[in-house]
């Protein structure tokens, strides 16, 4: 399958996606890339009812949870999680639902997907240990990578290191 | 060394001894001991040596080492482990449990996560121990220092006799390293072992002193990697860390 016989058939796919969603899922922003993929931006209420409308769309069911990422928006205040998802068999449809949350990490909390796909347990793992995220309805959020002794999440732009000074090194130690 | 026993009776035939298919023939016993000393029967064939010296042979010459890695410097150990390089000339050989081993590479990035494990593993084997850290990252955190889940050299958590620094080091490096840690335990003293409380007090005084000295210059510790295999002197006694330690 050539590139644009691929970007044609994902724009078709995405077409068919975004019909079917509008009549679940009404508020749902959506858009067709130029390349055939589809954007999808709910609101945190939304997101379980979009969630379960886009793994059963017709006639492009999007059964592969490919990856979960988090983006720390610290400029205006926000996290963005994103899921990719793809159909199965076959590259028919590529669509990222993408949901935004406050920064504040009291604050910050969406709904768990591990229940509609089941990848998605150890990546929101991941978003709430380096992120700290917190997704409602998860079956076991916990620190996935760092000890559960670790003060803060570290992707965030603004995480500050709240080791003992022995065990902190920078920069300026090594051009001493 | 020849092999002796002790003289057949007369009311007896010679006893033919069979060992390994192999038949041992008599030999005449050490003539050092007296012919009517009652040691003759029990020790026919007596050699003297120094116990430390002997002990400290023993010692170097099967040092076990524990089935443990943590990166990809733990593939480089495996390699110098393996039939190539072959660790096994030198009397050491992977051992899978810590009660059983006398030293520990630090093969790799040592996290947060993974330090009190490494600690653990440390207090779990029997002394004398020694510690030997391979590769950039166990000696100061190497390219991952500054991260904020890599421990700065194990060192922070652990006493280490030997640094082998090297992104991963060659198998030689490694080589040399046991080498070093060789001559390091055949100058080891017959020191009562576990040390006292108040000697393990006194030590983790005197390196908590060293780990503050080490803040406050902060930067020197990459000067220690100048030499392929920086040793630490012996009359520097290890500390065993924390206080409350099971010996």
């Amino acid at each position: 399958m050539t590139g644009g016989d691929l970007t044609e058939k994902r724009t078709a796919a995405a077409e068919a996606i975004r019909s079917y969603l509008a009549s679940s899922v009404p508020s749902a922003d959506t858009a067709v890339r130029p390349d055939g993929e589809l954007e999808v931006r709910v609101a945190p209420r939304d997101l379980l009812r979009a969630a379960q409308a886009l793994a059963e769309a017709e006639p492009y069911p999007l059964r592969y949870l490919s990856c979960v990422s988090g983006v720390d928006w610290v400029e205006r205040g926000r996290i963005e999680v994103v899921y990719s998802l793809y159909s199965m068999p076959g590259p028919e449809a590529k669509v990222s639902l993408r949901v935004e949350t406050d920064r504040d990490v009291a604050r910050a909390s969406i709904p768990s997907l591990a229940g509609i796909w089941p990848t998605a347990d150890f990546h929101e793992r991941e978003i709430y240990d380096l992120l700290g995220v917190t997704f409602e309805g998860h079956p076991d959020l916990r620190r996935i990578l760092l000890d559960e002794s670790f003060v803060g999440h570290p992707l965030r732009k603004d995480f500050v290191d709240q080791r003992p000074a022995a065990r902190r090194v920078t920069r300026g130690d090594y051009q001493a | 060394m020849g092999v002796t026993r002790r003289r057949g009776r007369a009311d007896r035939p010679e006893s033919k001894i069979r060992l390994a298919g192999i038949h041992m023939v008599e030999e005449p016993a050490d003539h050092s001991v007296p012919r009517r000393s009652p040691l003759r029967k029990v020790l026919p064939g007596v050699f003297v040596a120094e116990f430390q010296k002997l002990m400290n042979w023993g010692r170097s010459n099967s040092l076990w080492y524990m089935t443990f890695g943590l990166a990809c410097c733990a593939i480089e150990m495996m390699a110098t482990g393996a039939a190539r390089w072959d660790l096994d000339r030198f009397g050491s050989f992977f051992r899978a449990s810590p009660r059983q081993s006398d030293f520990m590479f630090i093969s790799g990035t040592v996290t947060e996560k993974m330090a009190p494990r490494i600690k653990l593993l440390y207090d779990q084997m029997a002394e004398p121990k020694w510690i030997l850290a391979m590769g950039a990252c166990a000696c100061t955190g190497g390219p991952y220092a500054g991260a904020y889940n890599v421990v700065p050299g194990i060192d922070k958590v652990i006493p280490v006799d030997v640094y082998v620094p090297g992104c991963p080091p060659r198998p030689e490096a490694l080589l040399d390293g046991l080498l070093r840690m060789q001559e390091l335990v055949k100058q080891e003293g017959l020191r009562p072992v576990p040390r006292t409380a108040a000697q393990r007090a006194k030590d983790n005084a005197s390196r908590r002193e060293a780990e503050r000295a080490d803040v406050e210059t902060a930067g020197q510790g990459v000067g220690r990697m100048e030499n392929d295999a920086a040793v630490r002197p012996n009359n520097e006694q290890p500390g065993t860390g924390e206080e409350g330690v099971s010996t």
